[in-house]
């Protein structure tokens, strides 16, 4: 398997506070990955880090770009990230003008910025949302919109930072479902996050707690070590928690993701 | 604290946000509000939107600004909102704390005292006082935010998306706060959420939103008997609930559980006492 992105060696402090030290991660290419983690674990700070926000040196390489400060306007583009922040506002009023603007910026010239708003919102299913107002979206679209946002340029790869909170359970699921048909067409997926139910599709899953990687596996393998994910604050998902406990009484012998197979294993 | 919406109605430019809608939100429990995707009830309450009709805090019509149709003077309350851009204005927590409630002196040991046990009780320490806002984890904000709003003692609170950026142990710190301040207390409370299983776990009466008028406002576990009428209205089920609807479609008649454990517990007799038969 090809290393797509990878961090290397990464320490980082504030003052002599050391937060990362000595870390490494590799990301395989057209992989949907997830990085586990609770709160205040160092989620958003790596996704800072990985975004080029906190600036590092040599540090984060991205298809044998080596992040630093000659390489940064070369690495930038091939990103796109997605952040929970809540300092993060839309720029325009129309849905139509957002999702245009990442392409002007890059200078791309209109007939093409309308063709490509018009595939990815018929790939996404918002072509009802394009001519409204962004303040009249619900805050799941609005979430919704955000991840679409970040795709508009075609980035290699992909940065969720628990990109999915306030999406309904319905279009998280019909967003999980579309991130990871493209994987196929070549986008490389992180999702950092702490919540486990937009794991079930990922090829490889880590756990970072306290800086560092702890663990890490095929999503069945991390739910099989429910107690240690209990025990650094991650909520298991209702559907896996009835799979580990119903498998413990031998009622079930696998883990399910999805509420209406577990009942079909269960009652049949 | 009990509030009343009578024949309320609310429109933001052109858009009709409620219409004629009658609701009650009573006297120390825990009340959800589901669906109200824009937030239009607690803007209503606290006077931040103008509307029609009259909305009572015991019994009692407050005065609307003539001009502007907001409510005025509105009881001692507090409204923890999701994050955003203006919910810190200064830079340090102690700060912060000292901004909440005017005309006190930043000496003041008792107020440090309250200022430390609020901390406390939402699992954060005195520790966390000298420290600048901008170090903060997103966790650590919101458990911030929720001391600061408490410490002034509100009459009811408001509260969007109770769990919003918690881990687990955090959650059920501010679940057992929520339960206390009901139960101890006797503040009214009302929960926002998008999360249909969050609502279903926390409150005791439950008002469904739909297309500007309300669906249903009931006991929570009224509401989720009636899987009929959950269908029939395309209202999203809590987990454990759907597990019953779907257990039905095997002949299994599971009870109205809502811990997990219980459900297990049912889903064994269940399922043993079937091996059994066989």
């Amino acid at each position: 398997m090809s290393s797509f992105f990878s961090i290397k060696n990464l320490t980082y402090k504030i003052n002599n506070q050391i937060f990362f030290k000595n870390f490494n991660l590799v990301i395989d290419k057209k992989k949907f990955t997830s990085l586990i983690a609770s709160s205040g674990s160092g989620k958003s700070m790596l996704t800072k880090i990985i975004s080029a926000i906190i600036p590092t040196t040599d540090k984060c390489v991205l298809n044998n770009i080596s992040l630093n400060k000659e390489t940064v306007l070369n690495y930038l583009p091939k990103i796109g990230i997605v952040t929970n922040d809540f300092n993060q506002d839309f720029l325009f009023k129309k849905v139509k003008d957002e999702l245009a603007y990442p392409l002007e910026n890059l200078g791309f010239p209109e007939h093409k910025i309308n063709s490509k708003i018009d595939i990815a919102s018929k790939y996404f299913k918002i072509e009802n949302l394009l001519n409204k107002d962004i303040k009249d979206l619900t805050l799941s679209e609005r979430k919704k919109l955000l991840i679409i946002l970040a795709l508009m340029h075609e980035p290699a790869l992909l940065v969720l930072d628990d990109a999915f909170y306030g999406l309904t359970s319905n279009d998280q699921e019909f967003m999980l479902e579309k991130l990871k048909e493209l994987t196929s067409r070549g986008l490389t997926i992180l999702n950092i996050t702490s919540k486990l139910d937009t794991i079930y599709k990922s090829d490889k899953v880590f756990i970072l707690h306290e800086f560092k990687i702890k663990k890490e596996g095929t999503v069945k393998e991390i739910f099989e070590q429910d107690s240690y994910l209990r025990k650094i604050g991650l909520d298991i998902p209702f559907v896996v928690d009835v799979s580990l406990k119903l498998k413990f009484y031998d009622l079930i012998s696998d883990i399910y993701f999805d509420i209406s197979e577990l009942e079909g294993a269960l009652w049949k | 604290m009990e509030i009343k919406f009578l024949n309320v109605s609310c429109k933001i430019g052109r858009k009709t946000l409620l219409k004629n809608i009658n609701l009650y939100i009573n006297d120390a429990l825990i009340t959800g509000i589901y669906l109200d995707d824009y937030k239009i009830i607690p803007n209503i309450i606290t006077g931040n939107v103008a509307y029609q009709g009259k909305v009572l805090f015991d019994n009692q019509e407050l005065k609307k600004n003539s001009k502007t149709k907001k409510t005025n003077s509105i009881p001692n309350f507090s409204y923890i909102k999701e994050l955003d851009c203006e919910t810190f204005l200064t830079d340090t927590v102690s700060s912060e704390f000292f901004l909440a409630k005017k005309d006190i002196d930043t000496n003041d040991l008792n107020y440090i005292d309250k200022i430390i046990s609020s901390l406390k009780m939402v699992g954060l320490n005195e520790f966390f006082l000298k420290r600048k806002i901008n170090t903060l984890s997103k966790s650590e904000k919101r458990l911030l935010e929720i001391a600061i709003k408490l410490i002034t003692n509100p009459d009811f609170i408001i509260i969007d998306e109770p769990f919003l950026y918690l881990n687990k142990n955090q959650k059920f710190n501010i679940k057992k706060i929520l339960l206390d301040l009901r139960k101890k207390y006797h503040k009214t409370i009302i929960i926002l959420s998008n999360d249909i299983n969050v609502l279903y776990e926390l409150t005791d009466e439950l008002i469904i939103l739909k297309e500007n008028k309300v669906l249903v406002q009931d006991k929570t576990k009224l509401i989720f008997k009636d899987l009929e009428f959950l269908e029939k209205n395309q209202i999203m089920l809590p987990n454990i609930v759907l597990f019953r609807k779907i257990a039905l479609n095997y002949d299994k008649k599971l009870e109205n559980y809502k811990e997990v454990n219980d459900l297990i517990k049912g889903v064994y007799k269940i399922a043993t006492g079937v091996k059994e038969d066989a």
